[in-house]
């Protein structure tokens, strides 16, 4: 196989890199929610005939394993795409991550139908089913309470996009026009990246352009390697516990031997029906996040970044769930709390790296009615960054596996029956060190209808934990203030009713503190 | 001979030179280079002018000001204190909650412009309807004004929540708190929208630099008493001396906004509407998508990491340019930038004792520049020490041709990012390339691209400063209505149509004045609005379904059309209407050839010596004193009728 020079890797690692940021531009504008538009929950990537990924869009990151995770699984039950079929799939046990996640998967040929790639792109639909509003319901003991469980399937074929199979999805949610609007959006976005991948192919050629693909993923899986030689070698374990029972317990072995590393997450709990189960793309994710960050954050995003990389996780454990197992916090909580266990593994190899462990939650908060004035309302909520070796943490800012953005007080207040009342930092929540954790932050909101509560988060019992002498972060808070004044505090997740009047306030965790504090 | 008090200078205060371009009936137009005075823009103003139109009065002044982009990139900024409603003191500090990077921790937020000590929170409440939840109270009026003045500001920013629906909170408090003469700036005055992080940002930048600004245009004013002086907004109007001394925040983009208004006048002349103005300096590149003759207006920007609300050119930097550095990455790949040799040391071929090979130096290598032009100070191109850098890169690396390469694929991701992105195909588009190193590159970066054409102005070395010549005073009014499409909104319209007038008049605009409504429309529980501009008696829900059709792809006609903020755009008549074409471009050099990189001889032509209809075959260089264009085999340059070289390419 022909060399490329450094001059061709850098041209054509552009224009790859252009092909998936172009379809994430085009999903994110035609997309017709919120959630896709404003907070960009969403992913477009590039991949060779194999299903190899050879560029990504980089949005969220906890999509990073999942997207290899659903061609793969497209290509196992179709084999290779014909022209003109796209394949549509969001079951968690076949490379989803949770059920409102929803890929689509389109092959792109030359003209003479020589197979050339695939692009897929995710995004986050606001509603696919289940027992509530969203389809996260903290009440669910199995995935059929969690909505719409899309295997790969034919969504369209070389007569086009297949209404039949895009009517049986929008029939599945409590907001069918919405999701009309954003899968037309997912199969905009894909129609840009087969433009655009044919439009190298026939400057290149199909063969140099196969060959550009092997060589754009060897260049980041050099990089990478080059990276994790500095490591030292070594066997590192780490542990941490998600706050629900008496705790559920994830563990992690990171073995680091030259320019490898394996993470094994033997000895976790098993599953539980409770929907803090990761599947294992989840986990992939958490662990490829982690991997890119304490090795080469600017290696081109592809597979080769992850060559030297291998994870296993036991089957029917919290980390790599089977069905029937409820998924849907393992996608926003579990993968937080994986990172900080690998995070905390890595920082006995490379400590002058790592950073203390940050907030590790989303706070997911949900408040919503149905009846004759319905609504619906999600955010996550930022907390503290841990201190770094060079610098202290951020403060209110969303870290690990999300980064989705906050909800104006003013657009809040206009769209729901709800006023905000405190956001602000929560001063002193961040752990002391010589670089202290940041500070988590306070969102209080006064509910201004009749409605349902759910709460979903961690970090309410463990702390943050610091690194090198740094404190703990504080621990997370929920708290409820009925409307005659009385306050309770709500444990770390579950699903209440609110009356008018009634303020719910959330404090979300401090990060970890690095360093000893002088 | 034409009477004097006819003369208008544009003048451009760049990083390293002040540019001034004078009109004046019966004369060519003069362009003039000085250096910039950093401490004080005004001396260089002064400067300029006074060699570029000696001893005569002018009319009027145009200026772009890097003045308030200085301050702020600088932090030079007035010590300023943000008063805010109660239990929203982190407004700036929680931001949106988002990191600027997902995975590279070395990346941190930019530090709020006002730390969380110099917040003074206020009780009091207004709801989304403009209704009063909790008073005002006098009494707690005149804590907060004690609390401000015990904190000792240059300046105060006002932000309160809701003040866009109801500003009597900020109204009470802002008469109170002007006793203590210092500068106000009052969100629901500067930007009454909704989104509180974006107004109070805005809000913040406005006072931070407001005492600078005001000192810098008086100190001009005082230096240059005669001509009407006017300041470049980044919307790309001028705006009266007044409105710039108390809303600088809307010259932050001041300077590149006067180029891209002059590279879309440019376009518009050579008979290209839709255009893509390529603007390639020393350290960076800035891009921008024209349609129609005039560059693309959004809402919003930000600088060093601060968002603003404002209206701006749409314009895309990356962070390279002619000194941008190369070299070779752990995996073998060969990058170039983001490290610039910057002024000082300067490309290895500017003998300054630069060694690292940059863009510039791989130009000098290939031939692409002139051996015996003068850089001043008698200074000319080092040609060895240009190779002995370039040299230094592994053999595999490329070269020369291989930094050009990687530097194309650069600029052609930004360029696909203000065309393809938008869903605009670039094979209807011209580049127009100014700034010293565009012409080199923008043949073939046109040609990767799949553009039709390339322009390349007679002076484009002060395209800026012609700019400011060339637009209009432009004023923008707005107000967030959030109300339903079918409501009537004629209160809203003619109440802002008249602001905008008003504000014009204020500055000294005469003549005809265009006004255009636009409006920002969503649909209910869409969170993005489109920009739709309304003509009398439309149907807002018509065109925002063809609007969203347009920019999507497709329309939902039976959901709810939501009007978020309404505006209005009063715009005067520019001083010129369209670019000069008498340039005196010097005497041309003799013409010569010269090989270049491994492509044979170049025929070399001076830009002087060419007319209109005159045609240049490629390989071909055509100099001139600020900047060269090159064209490859195959490539025909004519000069137009408006003295551009247009570069016609094959599409398809």
């Amino acid at each position: 196989m022909a060399e490329l020079s450094g001059v061709e890797l850098e041209v054509f690692r552009h224009a790859l890199a252009g092909v998936a940021e172009e379809m994430g531009v085009a999903l994110r504008r035609a997309a017709y929610s919120p959630n896709i538009k404003e907070r960009a929950d969403c992913s477009a990537a590039v991949f060779d005939p194999d299903g190899e990924m050879v560029a990504q869009a980089e949005h969220i990151p906890v999509h990073l394993g999942a997207m290899p995770a659903s061609v793969r699984a497209v290509l196992d039950t179709y084999g290779a795409l014909q022209p003109g079929q796209q394949v549509c799939v969001n079951d968690p046990y076949l490379g989803g991550t949770h059920l409102p996640d929803l890929t689509i998967v389109s092959g792109v040929f030359a003209g003479s139908a020589e197979l050339l790639g695939y692009v897929a792109n995710r995004a986050h639909h606001a509603d696919v089913g289940g027992a509530a509003p969203g389809s996260m319901p903290a009440t669910a003991t199995d995935i059929a309470m969690e909505g719409l469980r899309i295997p790969p399937i034919l969504i369209a074929d070389a007569d086009g996009e297949r209404d039949d199979v895009v009517r049986l999805i929008a029939a599945n949610s409590r907001t069918p026009g919405e999701r009309r609007g954003d899968l037309r959006a997912q199969f905009a976005a894909n129609h840009v990246g087969v433009r655009r991948l044919r439009e190298i192919a026939s400057r290149m050629g199909d063969a140099r352009l196969r060959e550009a693909m092997a060589a754009v993923c060897d260049y980041s899986d050099r990089r990478v390697r080059a990276a994790v030689a500095k490591i030292p070698d070594g066997c590192y374990r780490n542990c941490d516990v998600l706050e629900i029972g008496a705790g559920l317990t994830i563990r992690a072995a990171v073995t680091v031997a030259g320019d490898e590393v394996t993470i094994d997450f033997d000895g976790t709990d098993p599953q539980v029906p409770v929907n803090l189960n990761a599947v294992f793309a989840v986990t992939l994710s958490s662990a490829m996040f982690v991997f890119r960050m304490l090795t080469d954050p600017d290696a081109p995003p592809n597979a080769g970044c992850y060559r030297s990389l291998h994870v296993r996780a036991p089957e029917g454990t919290v980390v790599h769930a089977t069905f029937p197992a409820p998924v849907a916090a393992g996608n926003v909580e579990t993968s937080q709390r994986i990172v900080d266990v690998l995070l905390g593994a890595f920082a006995q190899a490379i400590p002058e790296r790592v950073p203390a462990a940050s907030q590790g939650t989303m706070n997911n908060l949900l408040i919503g009615a149905g009846g004759d004035r319905p609504f619906s309302y999600y955010e996550t909520l930022g907390g503290g960054e841990g201190g770094t070796p060079d610098r202290p943490g951020m403060s209110g800012v969303h870290t690990g596996m999300t980064n989705t953005r906050n909800t104006p007080a003013e657009a809040m207040e206009l769209d729901y029956p709800l006023r905000v009342w405190r956001y602000e930092l929560r001063s002193s929540s961040g752990g002391a060190g010589r670089h202290p954790g940041g500070n988590g932050l306070i969102r209080e909101v006064e509910v201004l209808a009749d409605c349902t509560l759910t709460v979903q988060s961690e970090r309410r019992e463990h702390p943050p934990w610091g690194l090198g002498g740094g404190h703990p972060g504080a621990v997370g808070r929920n708290i409820l203030r009925r409307s005659d004044g009385t306050e309770v505090e709500l444990p770390s997740k579950g699903t209440w009713p609110l009356h008018r009047g009634d303020r719910i306030r959330i404090e979300t965790p401090g990060g970890g503190g690095w360093g000893a504090p002088l | 001979m034409a009477d004097p008090v006819t003369a208008c200078a544009g003048v451009d205060v760049g990083g390293t030179f002040t540019d001034v371009v004078v009109h004046a009936a019966g004369h060519r137009p003069r362009a003039v280079k000085v250096p910039t005075t950093p401490d004080n823009q005004a001396v260089g103003v002064q400067r300029g002018v006074g060699q570029a139109w000696p001893g005569s009065a002018l009319r009027l002044l145009p200026h772009g000001t890097t003045t308030a982009t200085n301050a702020v990139l600088q932090r030079s900024l007035a010590r300023t204190v943000l008063v805010t409603t109660d239990g929203f003191a982190d407004v700036l500090a929680i931001a949106r909650q988002d990191r600027p990077a997902l995975y590279d921790l070395s990346v941190t937020r930019p530090e709020p412009l006002v730390p969380h000590h110099q917040v003074v929170t206020v009780v009091e409440r207004t709801s989304p309807d403009g209704e009063a939840i909790i008073a005002l109270t006098d009494e707690e009026i005149s804590r907060v004004v004690g609390a401000v003045q015990r904190l000792k500001p240059e300046s105060i920013a006002v932000s309160l929540l809701f003040s866009y629906a109801c500003d009597e909170h900020e109204r009470r408090l802002c008469d109170e708190l002007s006793r203590l003469k210092i500068p106000i700036t009052r969100s629901s005055a500067l930007l009454p929208e909704f989104r509180e992080f974006e107004r109070a940002s805005t809000c913040v930048l406005n006072a931070a630099v407001e005492p600078v600004m005001r000192r810098y245009l008086s100190n001009l004013t005082a230096r240059l008493p005669d001509p009407t002086i006017t300041v470049m907004t980044s919307s790309g109007g001028t705006a009266g001396l007044d409105f710039a001394a108390s809303a600088p925040v809307h010259t932050l983009l001041s300077g590149p906004a006067a180029g891209v208004v002059a590279a879309g006048a440019v376009a518009r002349c050579a008979g290209f509407g839709d255009a893509i103005a390529f603007d390639m300096g020393g350290t960076s590149t800035d891009v921008c998508l024209i349609r129609n003759g005039q560059p693309e207006v959004s809402t919003s920007a930000q600088i060093a990491g601060l968002p603003f609300r404002t209206p701006a050119v749409g314009i895309h930097t990356v962070g390279a340019g002619g000194g941008s550095i190369a070299w070779v990455d752990s995996g073998g790949a060969l990058r170039v930038g983001p490290r610039s040799a910057g002024a000082d040391p300067g490309p290895a071929c500017y003998g300054l004792g630069g060694t690292e090979p940059t863009v510039t130096d791989a130009h000098c290598v290939l031939g692409h520049l002139d051996p015996d032009r003068e850089l001043g100070g008698g200074l000319r191109l080092d040609f060895d020490a240009a190779k002995r850098a370039v040299e230094t890169l592994p053999e595999p690396a490329g070269g020369a041709a291989g930094i050009l390469a990687v530097v194309r694929a650069t600029m052609a991701r930004a360029l696909r990012k203000v065309s393809t992105e938008r869903g605009v195909d670039p094979a209807g588009l011209a580049l127009v390339a100014y700034g010293g190193a565009g012409p080199l590159h923008a043949a073939a970066l046109a040609r990767e691209l799949g553009c039709r054409a390339v322009v390349v102005p007679p002076a484009p070395g002060v395209l800026s400063a012609l700019g400011l010549l060339l637009a209009p005073a432009r004023y923008e009014a707005s107000r967030t209505v959030m109300a339903a499409a079918d409501n009537d909104l004629t209160d809203a319209w003619t109440g802002l149509e008249a602001q905008a007038r008003a504000e014009l008049e204020r500055q000294g605009v005469a003549g005809d004045m265009t006004v255009t409504r636009i409006a920002d429309a969503r649909y209910a529980g869409q969170s993005h609005e489109l920009r739709i501009t309304v003509s009398h008696g439309a149907d807002l829900a018509q065109l925002l379904h063809d609007a969203h059709r347009e920019a999507y792809g497709y329309a939902m006609p039976d959901e709810q059309v939501v009007v978020v903020t309404v505006r209005v755009v009063a715009r005067g008549e520019p001083i010129l209407s369209q670019p000069p074409s008498d340039w005196d471009l010097g005497e041309p050099a003799s013409q010569r050839s010269r090989d270049i990189g491994g492509a044979g001889a170049a025929q070399v032509v001076s830009r002087a010596g060419l007319s209109a209809g005159d045609e240049v075959s490629g390989p071909a260089l055509i100099e001139q004193s600020d900047t060269t264009t090159l064209l490859a085999s195959g490539e025909v340059a004519v000069v137009d009728d408006a003295g551009n070289l247009v570069v016609h390419l094959p599409v398809g």
